[in-house]
C-alpha cells in the first residue's frame, strides 16, 4: 500500500532501493576477496589523516555495501549524500562547495555547467579512459549504430577551449561516465501475450485501449515525457521533427493526447520510486508500465512474470556520469580521481552489472563475472543455471534470456536517450496539468 | 330370595404414575412456548445489537467519509496555494499552506485515531507521509525561491547595476574625451547587459530556455563588446575601468545561472515532485474515499439486508412461537379437556344411576387416568349402592309379599286348623249331649267324625312340617335321568291310576336334570297326584310328561286332559291350602310345596290352562342358576 515515496529521478537507476540482504552478500564477497589479498592500492597510506569524501548522488551508485567496499579498497572515508535527481540537481548545481563528487545521469551536465558547479577531469588521471568503450565517447557502440536522440553523453563529454561541453575530444572530459542502461516499459505476461524483442513489442503498447485503465507512468518529465512520446509517436498519434527536442507545439500536441487518455482513466499509476512500479504491478493495479530493470529483477524473483520490453522504436536510454565539484582540490581532488577509478574496477562493476546495469569498460567487469553471468549479463545467452543478485537471492532463472539480446544490441538500439530539452520549463508546466488533470 | 352378585371391587392399588403427564405435558408446552419467547427475545436482542452495531459503524464509515472528503479537499486547496505561491511567491499564501498542512495533520491524525482497522490505519499513515514529503517540498520550494528572489532581485540587478554604472561612466568619460567609438561600444556593452537582464527578468515570468539562452547570448555579445573595448583603452585607467566591468560580467553570468537554476528547481519540485505526491495524495484518498463509500454501499446493503433477513427469521420465529403455541394448547386441550368432559359426563351420568356408563380414559397413564380410576371407584360404589338399594328394595317387597303370604298362612292355618277344631268342638258338645242322653250311637258317630277331623288337621300339620322342610332338608344336586326318576313315581302311582282308570305317559326325550333327587320326587308325585285327582275325574284321563331344554332353560311339563282351571285361579292354586275342587281329599298344600322346591332349584313353575279342558303344569330349570340350596339360607 503505501510507499516512501522519493523524489523523482531522471536516472531511472536512482530509484534502485538499498537492500539489506545485498549488502550481506557483498560483504561476504567483499570479505572474500579481502581474504584473498586486495588488489587496491592505498595511496594515502602515509597521509596523517584519513581522506573524507563527499558524494552526493542518487541511491543506484550510492549503496552501502559499494561505499564499505570503496572505503576499504581506497583506504578513505565516505560520506555518502542520497538524494533524489532534482535534489541532488538542485543542490549540486547552487552549493558546490557543499560535496567533492557530483553522480547524475549525463543530462544534468550542461546544467551544472552552466551553474559552474563542476570542473573538468583530465583524462590523463583516468586510469582506463583509453579502454572506456565507444558508446560514451562516439554515441554508437558499433559504425552502423543509429544515434540516439537528445542528450547523448558524447555530445557533452569533452571540454572544449571555451570551457563548454562538446563532442570534440580533448584532454579534458565533464564527467566520467561509468553505469547506463537502456530503459523501456515493463508488462506482465500473464494478462498482456508477450511480444517479440524489436519485432511485435513497441512503445505503442502503454496507450494501447487494451489495456485502458491499467497502465503505469513514470513521474518525471525528461522519463515519462519520452516514455509517453514514444508511445503516441508508435500509436501515430502524434509525430515529432525531433522527439529529443521537442517544440511547444509538438509538446502541447503530446499532453492533448495525454491528458485525453488520463482523463480516459487510462493511466491507473504515475510512480514516483521504483518500489513503487514493483507495487503497482505486484497488485495487479498495472500490467503495463515505464519500468527499471531492477523492478523487472524484483517482480520475477517474486514470481511475476514480468517482460522488460524490448521496443522496435528503440530504447530510452540513460547514462550515469561522476562530476568533480568546481570546489575540489588537493587530497579531496586526489580521492576524488581515486574513488573515480575505483568504480571502473571490476568488482564495482560485476556488483552494478548483477542488478541489471552495465559499465564502460565491459572486459574489466568480465573478470569479476562468472562465465553464465557474463553470457547472460553482457552476451544475452540463456542463463545456464539460476544467477544471484547482489543480495544473494536468484533474479534469473536457469533458462532465462535477457530480452532485447547482448549488451551491443540493446545499446545500438537508442531512440532517445534521457534529455532536458530546451522546452523544459513549459514541460514541467505540461507535466503538471497532466499530473493534475 | 336369590341375591344379586356385587359388581367387582374397583382397583384399590393407586395408578400408575404416568410418564407424561398433563402436568409434564402442560409444562413442555408452556416451556416450549417461553423457549420460543426466549429464542423471540434473543433474536430480538441480537438483532438491536447488531443494529446497534451497524449503525455505529455507518455512523463511523459515514464520518470516516467525511473525513476523508474533508483531506481531499483540504489536500485540493493545499495543492491550489502551493501553485499559487510558486507563481506570487506571497507570505500569506505560504502562511496559508502551513496551515492546510496543520489542518490536514490534525485531520489525518484524528482520522487514524479513530479508525481501528489496520488497513485505513495505514493508508492514513501513507497520506501523512506523502503529507511530510510534500511539505518537505514545499519548504524546499520556498527555499529556492527565496533564493531565487535573492538572487534576481538583489544579487542579479546589484551586479548588472554596477556593470551597467560603469559602462554608464565610459560612456560619459568617451563622449567627454569625444572619443566616440568608445562611446558607442560602451553603449552597446550596456545595452547588451540590460538586454540580457531584461531576458533575466522575462524568464522569471515566463520560464523558458530560450530567454536563458538569449540572455547569455547578449552576455557573450556584451563581453565581445567589453573586449573591444577594452582594446580601445588609452590608458591604465581606461583599461582598469573595462577590466571592473568584465570582471563583473562572470560573477553576473553565474548569478544568472543560478538564479536559472532555482527556477527550474522549484518548478520541477511543484510541477514534478510536489505535483506526483499530491497526485498519489489524491490517488490514495480517491481510494480511501470510495473504499469507504464502498465500505457504506456495503454496509448499508448488508444492513437492509440483516434487516430484512432478521424481520423474516424474527416473523418466521413469532409464527412458529404462535403455531406451536396454538398447537401445544390444542394438544393439551385435546390431551386433557376431552377426557375431563367425558369423566364429568361420565360422573354426571353416573349421578342418575347410569350405570352402563363407560369410563374414558382408564387405560391413560396420567392424572386424567388417575382420575378415570377414581371415577371407575365411584362407579363400582355407585353400582355396589344401587344394587344394594335394589336387594333392600326387592327384599322388602319379598318381605311384604311374605308378610302377606304370612298372613295368608296364617290365616289359612287357623282357618283350617281351627275348622276341624270347631267341628271338633261340636261334634264334642254333641257327643256329650248324646252321651248324656245316653246316645252312644250318636256318640260313636260323632266320635268317629271328629276323629276323622283330627286326622284332616294332623294331615294339615304334616304338609305344614313338610313345607317347612323343604330348603332345611338339603341333598347335592346330581344329574337326574328324568325318564327313569319319573319312571320310578309313575310305578309308584300305578294304583291311583288304576283306581282312576287314567294312563300315566312318559316321553322318552326328557332332558337331564341337576337337581335334588326327593324334592323331584316330590314335585312330580305332587303333579301326578294332582292330575289324578283333578285331571282324570273320569276314566279315560291321559297323563303326559315330557320336556325340552333350551340355551336359558330346561322345561318339564305334566299335562291331563282334565277340565282344566280357570286362568282367574292360575296364582290361588299356589296357595297353601288352595283347593278349587274340595270333593277330592287333600290339604292343599301340595303345589306350594311345588313351588317352593322350584324356588329352592332358583326355578319357576307356572299352569297353562284356558278353563275348558286340559292343564299343563310347567316347571322350568334355568341353565345358569344353581340349585337354590346354593344360596344363602336366608332365602329359604
Amino acid at each position: 500500500m503505501p510507499h516512501r515515496v522519493e523524489p523523482p529521478a531522471k536516472d531511472s537507476s536512482a530509484n534502485v532501493p538499498p537492500q539489506t540482504n545485498r549488502r550481506r552478500f557483498i560483504k561476504k564477497s567483499a570479505a572474500a576477496v579481502v581474504g584473498a589479498g586486495s588488489v587496491f592500492h592505498v595511496p594515502y597510506a602515509f597521509a596523517r589523516t584519513r581522506p573524507r569524501l563527499r558524494v552526493l548522488g542518487m541511491h543506484v551508485t550510492l549503496q552501502e555495501e559499494l561505499r564499505h567496499r570503496a572505503e576499504h579498497d581506497l583506504g578513505i572515508d565516505l560520506v555518502f549524500d542520497v538524494r533524489g535527481a532534482a535534489a541532488v540537481l538542485q543542490k549540486a548545481s547552487t552549493q558546490p562547495e557543499s560535496f567533492d563528487v557530483y553522480e547524475q545521469s549525463s543530462n544534468s551536465i550542461s546544467i551544472m555547467q552552466q551553474a559552474g558547479a563542476i570542473q573538468p577531469l583530465e583524462t590523463a588521471r583516468i586510469t582506463h579512459w583509453d579502454r572506456i568503450n565507444a558508446l560514451t565517447k562516439t554515441g554508437r557502440l558499433t559504425p552502423d549504430a543509429p544515434l540516439g536522440r537528445g542528450d547523448a553523453p558524447h555530445k557533452m563529454l569533452y571540454v572544449q577551449p571555451d570551457g563548454r561541453s562538446g563532442s570534440a575530444p580533448s584532454d579534458r572530459v565533464a564527467f566520467l561516465p561509468y553505469v547506463h542502461n537502456v530503459d523501456a516499459f515493463g508488462y506482465n505476461a500473464q494478462v498482456v501475450p508477450q511480444g517479440r524483442a524489436y519485432e511485435t513489442e513497441s512503445w505503442g503498447w502503454l496507450l494501447d485501449e487494451r489495456w485502458a485503465g491499467r497502465v503505469g507512468l513514470v513521474n518525471e518529465p525528461t522519463i515519462g515525457l519520452f516514455d509517453a512520446a514514444l508511445a503516441a509517436q508508435a500509436k501515430g498519434l502524434v509525430t515529432f521533427n525531433d522527439i529529443g527536442a521537442m517544440s511547444r507545439p509538438e509538446l502541447d500536441a503530446l499532453f492533448e493526447v495525454l491528458i485525453d487518455f488520463k482523463l480516459r482513466g487510462h493511466f491507473n499509476g504515475i510512480w514516483s520510486s521504483v518500489p513503487q512500479s514493483i507495487d503497482f504491478m505486484q497488485r495487479g493495479q498495472v500490467v503495463i508500465e515505464s519500468m527499471f530493470s531492477p523492478a523487472i529483477s524484483s517482480l520475477r524473483s517474486q514470481g511475476v512474470p514480468a517482460v522488460y520490453a524490448a521496443p522496435k522504436e528503440g530504447y530510452r536510454a540513460w547514462h550515469g556520469v561522476m562530476c568533480l565539484s568546481a570546489a575540489a582540490k588537493g587530497a579531496t581532488l586526489d580521492a576524488a580521481y581515486d574513488y573515480m577509478n575505483w568504480w571502473l574496477t571490476a568488482w564495482p562493476g560485476a556488483f552494478i552489472t548483477r542488478q541489471g546495469y552495465y559499465m564502460p569498460i565491459p572486459e574489466l567487469v568480465r573478470t569479476q563475472l562468472a562465465p553464465e553471468e557474463w553470457d547472460y549479463w553482457y552476451d544475452g545467452k540463456p542463463a545456464v543455471r539460476d544467477l544471484p543478485g547482489t543480495d544473494g537471492r536468484t533474479v534469473v532463472t536457469a533458462g532465462s534470456v535477457r530480452n532485447g539480446g547482448s549488451y551491443t544490441t540493446r545499446l545500438s538500439n537508442i531512440a532517445v536517450w534521457n534529455t532536458v530539452m530546451d522546452t523544459y520549463e513549459y514541460s514541467l508546466q505540461r507535466w503538471y496539468e497532466f499530473l493534475t488533470a | 330370595m336369590t341375591p344379586r352378585p356385587l359388581p367387582s371391587p374397583p382397583p384399590n392399588a393407586p395408578a400408575p404414575r404416568p410418564r407424561f403427564g398433563v402436568s409434564r405435558r402442560i409444562s413442555l408446552g408452556f416451556g416450549l412456548v417461553l423457549l420460543l419467547h426466549i429464542a423471540i427475545a434473543a433474536l430480538n436482542h441480537f438483532g438491536l445489537t447488531q443494529a446497534s452495531a451497524d449503525f455505529a459503524a455507518y455512523q463511523a464509515n459515514t464520518l470516516a467519509a467525511q473525513r476523508v472528503v474533508a483531506i481531499s479537499r483540504n489536500a485540493f486547496q493545499l495543492q491550489r496555494n502551493v501553485m499559487l505561491f510558486a507563481h506570487t511567491g506571497s507570505s500569506g499564501t505560504a502562511r496559508r499552506v502551513q496551515q492546510l498542512h496543520d489542518k490536514l495533520s490534525e485531520q489525518l491524525s484524528d482520522g487514524k485515531t479513530a479508525t481501528p482497522q489496520a488497513g485505513p490505519r495505514d493508508t492514513y499513515d501513507a497520506l501523512a507521509g506523502l503529507l511530510g514529503n510534500y511539505m518537505t517540498g514545499f519548504d524546499q520550494v520556498k527555499q529556492g525561491r527565496g533564493i531565487r528572489q535573492s538572487l534576481a532581485y538583489t544579487a542579479l540587478p546589484q551586479i548588472g547595476n554596477t556593470a551597467t554604472d560603469a559602462l554608464s561612466q565610459i560612456t560619459e568619460d568617451a563622449w567627454a574625451q569625444h572619443n566616440f567609438r568608445r562611446a558607442a561600444l560602451a553603449g552597446r556593452a550596456k545595452e547588451k547587459l540590460l538586454q540580457t537582464s531584461a531576458d533575466a527578468l522575462a524568464y522569471l515570468r515566463s520560464p523558458s530556455i530560450q530567454r536563458v539562452t538569449h540572455a547569455l547570448k547578449a552576455l557573450d555579445e556584451c563581453k565581445d563588446l567589453l573586449n573591444q573595448l577594452s582594446d580601445t583603452a588609452a590608458n591604465q585607467a581606461q583599461t582598469d575601468q573595462v577590466a571592473r566591468v568584465q570582471a563583473l560580467l562572470p560573477r553576473y553570468e553565474s548569478t544568472l545561472l543560478k538564479m536559472v537554476q532555482t527556477t527550474r528547481g522549484y518548478l520541477h519540485l511543484v510541477s514534478v515532485v510536489m505535483a506526483g505526491e499530491a497526485a498519489e495524495f489524491v490517488r490514495y484518498s480517491d481510494a480511501f474515499q470510495q473504499q469507504t463509500l464502498h465500505e457504506l454501499d456495503t454496509l448499508a446493503a448488508r444492513m437492509t439486508q440483516e434487516n430484512h433477513r432478521f424481520k423474516a427469521v424474527s416473523n418466521g420465529v413469532s409464527v412458529v412461537s404462535i403455531l406451536l403455541g396454538v398447537l401445544a394448547a390444542w394438544l393439551i386441550g385435546r390431551s386433557v379437556v376431552p377426557p375431563l368432559n367425558a369423566i364429568t359426563r361420565t360422573l354426571t351420568r353416573l349421578s342418575r344411576d347410569e350405570s352402563e356408563t363407560e369410563i374414558p380414559g382408564l387405560n391413560r397413564r396420567d392424572e386424567i387416568g388417575q382420575m378415570a380410576a377414581a371415577a371407575q371407584v365411584f362407579r363400582g360404589k355407585a353400582d355396589e349402592t344401587r344394587l344394594l338399594l335394589e336387594d333392600s328394595r326387592r327384599l322388602g317387597e319379598e318381605l311384604h309379599d311374605k308378610n302377606e303370604e304370612m298372613q295368608r298362612f296364617a290365616y289359612t292355618v287357623s282357618h283350617d286348623l281351627k275348622a276341624p277344631l270347631v267341628s271338633c268342638t261340636g261334634l264334642l258338645n254333641f257327643a256329650s249331649e248324646d252321651l248324656e242322653s245316653g246316645d252312644h250311637d250318636k256318640v260313636r258317630s260323632a266320635m268317629g267324625r271328629v276323629q276323622a277331623n283330627v286326622k284332616r288337621m294332623d294331615r294339615s300339620i304334616q304338609d305344614l312340617l313338610d313345607l317347612s322342610q323343604i330348603g332345611r332338608v338339603r341333598h347335592d344336586p346330581e344329574f337326574l335321568d328324568m325318564l327313569r326318576l319319573l319312571g320310578q313315581v309313575a310305578a309308584d302311582l300305578r294304583p291311583r291310576a288304576d283306581a282312576a282308570q287314567a294312563t300315566i305317559t312318559i316321553a322318552n326325550d326328557l332332558p337331564m336334570v341337576v337337581a335334588d333327587r326327593n324334592r323331584m320326587i316330590e314335585v312330580f308325585e305332587n303333579l301326578l297326584v294332582n292330575a289324578l285327582k283333578y285331571g282324570c275325574p273320569t276314566p279315560g284321563g291321559q297323563i303326559t310328561v315330557g320336556g325340552s331344554a333350551n340355551e336359558q332353560e330346561t322345561r318339564l311339563f305334566v299335562r291331563d286332559n282334565g277340565p282344566g282351571i280357570a286362568p282367574r285361579y292360575h296364582d290361588k292354586i299356589f296357595g297353601l291350602f288352595q283347593r278349587l275342587d274340595k270333593s277330592q281329599e287333600g290339604s292343599g298344600a301340595g303345589l306350594s310345596i311345588v313351588q317352593r322346591i322350584m324356588e329352592m332349584h332358583g326355578g319357576r313353575i307356572w299352569v297353562e290352562s284356558d278353563g275348558s279342558a286340559a292343564t299343563c303344569f310347567w316347571i322350568a330349570f334355568p341353565h345358569a342358576a344353581a340349585p337354590a340350596h346354593h344360596a344363602s339360607d336366608a332365602a329359604v
